[in-house]
């Protein structure tokens, strides 16, 4: 037995899993392909035991049933107890569903899901204030005047990110607060090497690039070398140790790939070759990149410029998209996603020039930078607040905010530093070190007291 | 330490810790994880130590721990269960 579903395909997923479980028919048989009034989706509350809620960790209904019933009411501690949720995250509504259900509704009350990181008892616009009201400008001090001077390991990172972009280049970095990812620069992997994505605007190279780093993935014997998504090129496998002299090799500045951060402007051939440009799409997304390259954000964030709707680049679908219409004009879409979670961005506006294009995608990026939670994507902030409310701000500038946001993001543009540069001049001793030998450590020693 | 692998944790109240090097969950490298007071968040998948005791917090087993002290020269006191004494300049 088997059923082909053309256009309208939503029903597939309840159709097999009514099919596998036998469950009852519903009354209205046309419901089986199309939801008519309330929809007739299968709810957490019917799934059975042995279904499995999150994948990326493997946690069953089961085992999230069992830990309520041993006493965890609360969302966040049952996610922290089982792991459910805490790999892409895609699957926390469900979890979340699932523990009001079984709970009977009765969940405890959390205040910490307000909190922007867990270990501040503060949401964000009031912890902002505290920050630029104390000058606290280190994620210790934070601590000491916030949090009873308790240290909260999973809360440095969010309260890193939060403090450089409030200060920009008047934070005080403290080497500890930062994830291994932002401590050398490079995404770490399984087996703790590293990637490394040089920057590569618009996905545009050169021979004397392409040579370049062959030369490097051969001198370093990279074990793998992939071209990305972002329309970049990946050495993968590179020995901790390994990756200031890489760098150094290269000559050519990180591309951002491995932080809570903006990643690339993807690019389509547009107006240089493509027969249907509309719009000059490479230069465009040279310009983006130029401009908001590394800057801290709450998520991270991948933009694209599309030469026309044809949109080759999946610029609707990128956290910032840009799309050549007819009439020298760009569409600008904010909120898309293409990843765990898959979201068409919402049309802001269209505008005909680069400016007013960059003008727009910088005010909207430091008010997400400024309002979004840690962690929180575009896709889920543009929800959140509202693409109305958005253009309201960012276009007709209706609440006053734009001066001010265009000229802290400046501030922070302004402070800019390429992080491979910690190459020529290392941050702290051992930055880079996999390991250090006791024999070594011993012999750095005896130097040391002699001198 | 010859073959044997330590990472060696430096508190910002000045507390040292000293464990297994590797994560018992997927292998990942615990020293270039994160620290706040005295857990220990490995950077692999996030499973999540008590250094005091080696226990684990987020994940369902702990790390070996190792007695380790600093002394007043600025040396790395390191006890391992073969009995013998590691010496070590403080980096």
């Amino acid at each position: 037995m088997g059923a082909v579903l053309l256009g309208e395909t939503s029903k597939a997923t309840y159709l097999m899993q009514a099919f596998d479980r036998n469950t009852p028919l519903p009354e209205e048989r046309a419901a089986l392909l199309f939801d008519i009034g309330a929809p007739v989706a299968l709810g957490v509350a019917d799934l059975p035991d042995d279904t499995q809620i999150c994948n990326c960790n493997g946690v069953s209904k089961g085992a999230i049933r069992t830990r309520v019933l041993a006493g965890t009411r609360r969302a966040k501690s049952v996610m922290e107890a089982t792991r459910a949720g805490m790999g892409c995250g895609a699957c926390t509504t469900s979890v979340m569903q699932l523990v009001e259900h079984l709970c009977g509704g009765a969940v405890e009350g959390d205040p910490s899901i307000h909190y922007y990181v867990p270990g501040v008892p503060l949401p964000k616009p009031e912890l902002i204030r505290a920050i630029a009201e104390r000058e606290l400008k280190s994620v210790s001090a934070v601590f000491a005047a916030l949090a009873g001077g308790r240290e909260d390991a999973g809360s440095k990172p969010g309260l890193a990110s939060l403090l450089r972009t409030i200060w920009a280049g008047e934070y005080e970095d403290e080497r500890d607060a930062r994830f291994i990812n932002d401590r050398v620069h490079a995404n770490i992997q399984k087996d703790g090497t590293f990637s490394v994505i040089p920057q590569i605007p618009g996905g545009i190279t050169s021979p004397a690039q392409l040579r370049r780093i062959a030369e490097v993935a051969e001198t370093y014997q990279v074990p793998l070398v992939k071209l990305t998504g972002g329309q970049r090129i990946d050495l993968l496998g590179i020995k901790k140790d390994d990756l200031p002299h890489v760098w150094r090799d290269l000559g050519m500045p990180s591309g951002h790939a491995y932080g809570k951060a903006y990643r690339t402007c993807k690019s389509c051939v547009g107006t240089d070759f493509c027969r249907f440009g509309l719009g000059d799409s490479t230069a465009l997304a040279l310009k983006v990149e130029g401009r908001f390259k590394g800057l801290e954000s709450p998520g991270k964030m991948k933009l694209a410029t599309a030469g026309c709707p044809r949109n080759c680049s999946e610029a609707y679908v990128k956290d910032i998209g840009f799309v050549a219409i007819e009439g020298g004009q760009w569409g600008i879409y904010f909120g898309g996603a293409a990843g765990a979670h898959v979201r068409k961005g919402d049309l802001l506006c269209a505008v005909d020039n680069h400016d007013d294009a960059l003008r727009y995608a910088g005010r909207f990026i430091q008010y997400y930078r400024e309002n979004a939670k840690y962690l929180e994507r575009s896709y889920g902030f543009v929800e959140r607040i509202g693409i109305a409310t958005l253009r309201a701000i960012v276009v007709d500038d209706r609440e006053g905010l734009g001066a001010g946001l265009e000229a802290r993001l400046q501030a922070s543009i302004d402070a800019y530093v390429d992080p491979w540069q910690e190459a020529m001049a290392p941050v702290t001793p051992n930055q880079f070190a996999s390991h250090i030998p006791a024999m070594a450590l011993a012999a750095q020693g005896r130097e040391k007291g002699k001198g | 330490m010859g073959e044997w692998r330590v990472a060696i944790f430096h508190a910002r109240d000045g507390a040292v810790y000293a464990t297994q090097a590797r994560c018992p969950h997927r292998g990942g490298p615990l020293a270039d994880g994160l620290m706040g007071g005295s857990t220990l968040i490995c950077p692999l998948h996030g499973w999540t130590f008590e250094l005091t005791t080696g226990g684990p917090l987020m994940g369902d087993r702990g790390i070996a721990t190792y007695p380790v002290r600093l002394t007043a020269t600025g040396d790395i006191m390191l006890t391992l269960d073969d009995g013998g004494d590691a010496r070590r300049r403080k980096p």
